[in-house]
């Protein structure tokens, strides 16, 4: 058992909540069904990928795929509030515009398209991915955004940082935490707490008159810089500012709350075989260990990648990619206290 | 002495014959075209269940949810506040600075004239995160400083807060406020000072009797403008007021755009925002017009020539200038200094002479490294020429049309033109995008830069007319009366004769334009394809990559790049000034 450790699915399996949204087993799509798929994308013009990287960081992956795949070149749009890129495809299509062929996302935004039938079914099993890494015939697991607990080094000293869910509730805190203002998160944490234990952590945080942050990029950033001196943001995004030298630490709670983000071919994309080519392709070691190398987002359910190996062993909560329409309210709930402050907002 | 109003000089609303109006309907249809297209999809966003216009149903409910929330009083008395504040603070530091700069012998004025503007360069995003490092209560440089030399307790600057964000939102609405002020008091007849004063007026009696009345139309026109601004702007709320939870109306739209819980944006209730936007248009440019509707008895360029003459400080001189120094040491050079120190940071640390050994200048070699940055820079000066000319000429155009020509519909046709204020930048770029989408197959500029270029004459072409209608109304029409009756035709008469007078207000609309599409974020962001990426929207990719040192190197050579631009304008300006005289 590669990733996730017996206990962690003891205890998924104890709280019978959707979990395991991140595989054991990575997809074993051959050579030939890459090639294939290549083939006939060929003549199709870019593979137009929506998607959240930077430009700089998505365009070494384009240039990996390009060298992968010869005459096959990816245009990639980055949407970085996330939400938007749903919205997006929805306005080009109602505009007959050329839309993306491969749209990577949460699974909340990928379930807006597929509501509205713009999302390609596939028969994920016989082009050789588990369904483990696919759990809906419409997304297919992408990469793994980890949630940790950042504190500034030279604010807070190693005894003193927290380093779990609790800790962060101490009074000494109050008014020094750093969350994102989406409760991506929280609503990890709730496949494997429950709603009411969420919420009244939710509650209890908001006590602290925490800071929000539109993303989790500058939250890192503010707790390097001791704007903040603590922080729950994502382990990609903190390793931005640690790798230019940010006196960032971090640490893993219990249990780590984790997204995966999917890929979804659209329906109507011009280059949908090239959609799917790439949405497999970053499903392979190779691919995703170019996708993490470029953002520092790796793939969970792909063995050798980094994050797999940080993960190893340790208690991880998520609701896999078809129980999340049925907690989009949950969410939305979560989502309105925090940017509320605690207090409920109709 | 021109301030008496002449009868027959200007045409009521509603007259004039058949050229007038064939004057002014390309202008209507261009603006109609322009600004009730988007204004029509917005509508009909607020009353679909799914927020997108071109989708089926019919609801009110995102009225509901925006109007009944409990948050919604809060939220609008937030806003009310900040915007009250910031244009009260900006009208006050922009009026004071245009009078210094243009009407006094206050030393270095024409250094200050392009300092003042100089802010404008700087995305207000990263003007936000300077002064979050200099009045931050934990990190900000002042504060420490402060704290250190009296031995205070705690920090007394607190920037996460609205006082905070008023603050600096009206330190960045200043130049706005001095390009709307600094013509109207460049272009004042002295005689009219003198005559007051031989009369025997005080100096108090003669700037409340004479100087105010006269700026009445700039200042009403200014604080209008910088209102409606603060009302709808978003960059400084949303980085120094969501973090501490403090909403305001542009950024709750954001939040129901950006960060919708459901996975796509609350397009219905953003819209039904924006409808109360609207409402607020409508009651502030109510006022305007209420405000300017006498403004020609304040003309002040006749046909007698002047020379406008300096006021001396007198004593005063020297202390004034140290508090103007102080105002741009502490005002403009502080928050951009703060941005340089960052750009040559590896991460984002607060100055001190520990951080001294950190300096590098990585991320300046890389941002010149970077190809995209070419491609960038490239698209960002073409779409800001382009829309700073065209919203200048068409500026120009309108305002004749409206305060001169008066045909038919005048008055809508100055409303049309001041409408787009109203309109929130996401919102603009959601309605500019399916109308483009629609129309694809007669202009196919979806995803390039000529969208953006659409946009922004959209956007800015508020501005252009509200500063246009402020000079044209100071301007005596006898000028143009007498090269009527010398045989000029109508746009002979504008181009040889209006155009010159007022081009001093046609080139701070066109450099005010150049440097806010040289900046403007959200609508570029709505609207980036795939071959349209410019220089916002490559600092936003760093910023929200988690590169703030990165994006404060793009601000800092935008900033170097306006600056000389700047520069290079003031002396073509200066030797074409001495020439003329």
């Amino acid at each position: 058992m590669s990733l996730i450790s017996r206990r962690n699915l003891l205890i998924a399996g104890a709280v019978s909540i959707a979990f395991a949204a991140i595989a054991p087993a990575q997809a074993q799509v051959s050579a030939a069904t890459l090639d294939g798929l290549a083939a006939q994308a060929k003549g199709k013009g870019p593979v137009i990928w929506y998607e959240s990287s930077p430009a700089d960081d998505a365009a070494k992956i384009a240039a990996a795929f390009a060298k992968r795949f010869p005459g096959l070149q990816i245009q990639h749009v980055r949407d970085a509030g996330g939400a938007g890129i749903a919205g997006r495809v929805i306005q080009e299509v109602q505009g007959n515009a050329r839309t993306a062929d491969i749209l990577t996302g949460s699974a909340s935004v990928i379930w807006q398209l597929v509501n509205r039938n713009l999302v390609d079914k596939q028969d994920w099993k016989a082009l050789g991915v588990p369904g483990s890494v696919a759990v809906s015939p419409f997304t297919i697991a992408s990469t793994t955004a980890v949630y940790v607990i950042l504190t500034n080094r030279q604010q807070v000293s190693d005894a003193d940082a927290p380093k779990n869910w609790n800790d962060l509730l101490n009074p000494k805190w109050s008014g020094k935490v750093g969350l994102w203002i989406r409760a991506e998160p929280q609503l990890s944490l709730a496949a494997l707490w429950g709603e009411q234990k969420t919420t009244e952590f939710i509650n209890a945080v908001n006590q602290q008159k925490p800071f929000v942050f539109k993303s989790t990029f500058p939250l890192a950033q503010q707790v390097g810089a001791g704007e903040i001196p603590v922080g729950v943001g994502l382990y990609h995004a903190a390793m931005v500012p640690i790798r230019r030298g940010a006196p960032i630490r971090f640490s893993f709670p219990d249990p780590v709350p984790t997204t995966t983000l999917h890929s979804a071919v659209i329906s109507v994309g011009k280059n949908r075989e090239g959609g799917l080519l790439l949405a497999l392709w970053l499903a392979t070691p190779e691919g995703a260990k170019i996708y993490e190398d470029a953002t520092g987002r790796g793939h969970a359910g792909v063995q050798g990648t980094e994050v797999q190996k940080l993960l190893a062993g340790r208690t991880l909560t998520e609701f896999s990619a078809d129980k999340v329409p049925d907690n989009l309210e949950m969410f939305e709930r979560f989502n309105k206290l925090i940017a509320a402050g605690g207090q409920e907002v109709k | 002495m021109s301030a008496a109003p002449r009868a027959a000089a200007v045409l009521p609303y509603g007259s004039g014959g058949l050229a007038r109006r064939l004057a002014a309907a390309p202008v209507a249809l261009l603006l109609v075209y322009l600004v009730v297209v988007p204004l029509v999809l917005l509508g009909m966003s607020s009353v679909r269940p799914t927020g997108f216009p071109l989708e089926p149903g019919f609801t009110v409910a995102n009225f509901g949810k925006v109007f009944l929330a409990d948050n919604f009083p809060r939220l609008v008395w937030t806003t009310i506040v900040f915007a009250l504040g910031s244009t009260v603070l900006a009208m006050v530091l922009g009026t004071a600075m245009a009078w210094l700069v243009e009407r006094t012998d206050l030393p270095g004025r024409n250094l200050f004239r392009v300092l003042v503007i100089l802010p404008m360069a700087a995305p207000p995003v990263l003007l936000a995160i300077g002064w979050a490092m200099l009045l931050s209560p934990r990190t900000g440089f002042f504060n420490l400083l402060l704290r250190d030399l009296f031995g205070l307790q705690t920090a007394p600057f607190n920037v996460y807060s609205v006082p905070g964000m008023i603050f600096v939102e009206a330190l960045a609405l200043v130049p706005t406020a001095f390009l709307f002020l600094a013509p109207a008091f460049r272009n004042m007849d002295p005689n009219l000072e003198d005559a007051a004063m031989a009369s025997g007026a005080s100096t108090w009696m003669m700037i409340r009797r004479v100087l105010l009345p006269l700026l009445w139309p700039a200042l009403a026109a200014c604080a209008a403008f910088l209102l409606i601004v603060s009302f709808v702007v978003f960059d400084i709320p949303g980085t120094l007021g969501m973090p501490a939870r403090i909403y305001v109306l542009s950024t709750q739209i954001f939040y129901l755009t950006a960060d919708s819980p459901t996975g796509v944006p609350l397009y219905g209730q953003v819209s039904a925002l924006g409808t109360f936007f609207l409402l607020i248009l409508v009651v502030l440019g109510y006022a305007y017009h209420r405000f300017t509707r006498e403004s020609q008895r304040y003309r002040t360029i006749s046909g007698k020539g002047f020379r406008p003459r300096l006021a001396s400080l007198g004593r005063w001189r020297w202390p004034t200038t140290a508090a103007v120094s102080v105002y741009f040491l502490l005002a403009v050079f502080a928050p951009l200094a703060i941005l340089v120190w960052a750009s040559l940071m590896p991460y984002q640390t607060r100055p001190n002479a520990a951080s001294l050994s950190l300096i590098t200048f990585e991320n300046h070699l890389d941002f010149l490294r970077n190809a995209r940055l070419i491609t960038a820079t490239i698209h960002s000066l073409t779409v800001a020429f382009f829309a700073s000319t065209i919203v200048a000429l068409l500026s120009l155009i309108i305002s004749w049309i409206v305060v001169r020509q008066r045909p038919p519909g005048a008055r809508a046709i100055d409303n049309l033109a001041f409408a787009p204020i109203a309109i929130p930048g996401v919102m603009l770029g959601v309605a500019v995008v399916y109308v483009y989408l629609t129309l694809d197959f007669v202009f196919p500029i979806y995803g390039t830069i000529w969208i953006l270029v659409v946009a922004y004459v959209t956007h800015y072409i508020s501005f252009g007319t509200r500063l246009a209608n402020g000079v044209m109304v100071q301007i005596h029409p006898e000028l143009e009366e007498a090269a009527r009756t010398s045989g000029a035709g109508s746009l002979r008469v504008l181009a040889r004769i209006t155009a010159p007078l007022v081009w001093p207000a046609v080139a701070a609309i066109w450099i005010w334009v150049f440097a806010h599409a040289m900046r403007e974020l959200s609508t570029a962001l709505m609207l980036s394809g795939r071959n349209n990426i410019v220089l916002p929207t490559l600092l936003w990719d760093y910023w929200t990559g988690g590169e703030p040192t990165r994006a404060a190197t793009v601000g800092v050579w935008l900033l170097a790049a306006l600056a000389v631009f700047l520069a290079l304008w003031h002396v073509l300006n200066n030797r074409s000034a001495a020439r003329r005289a």
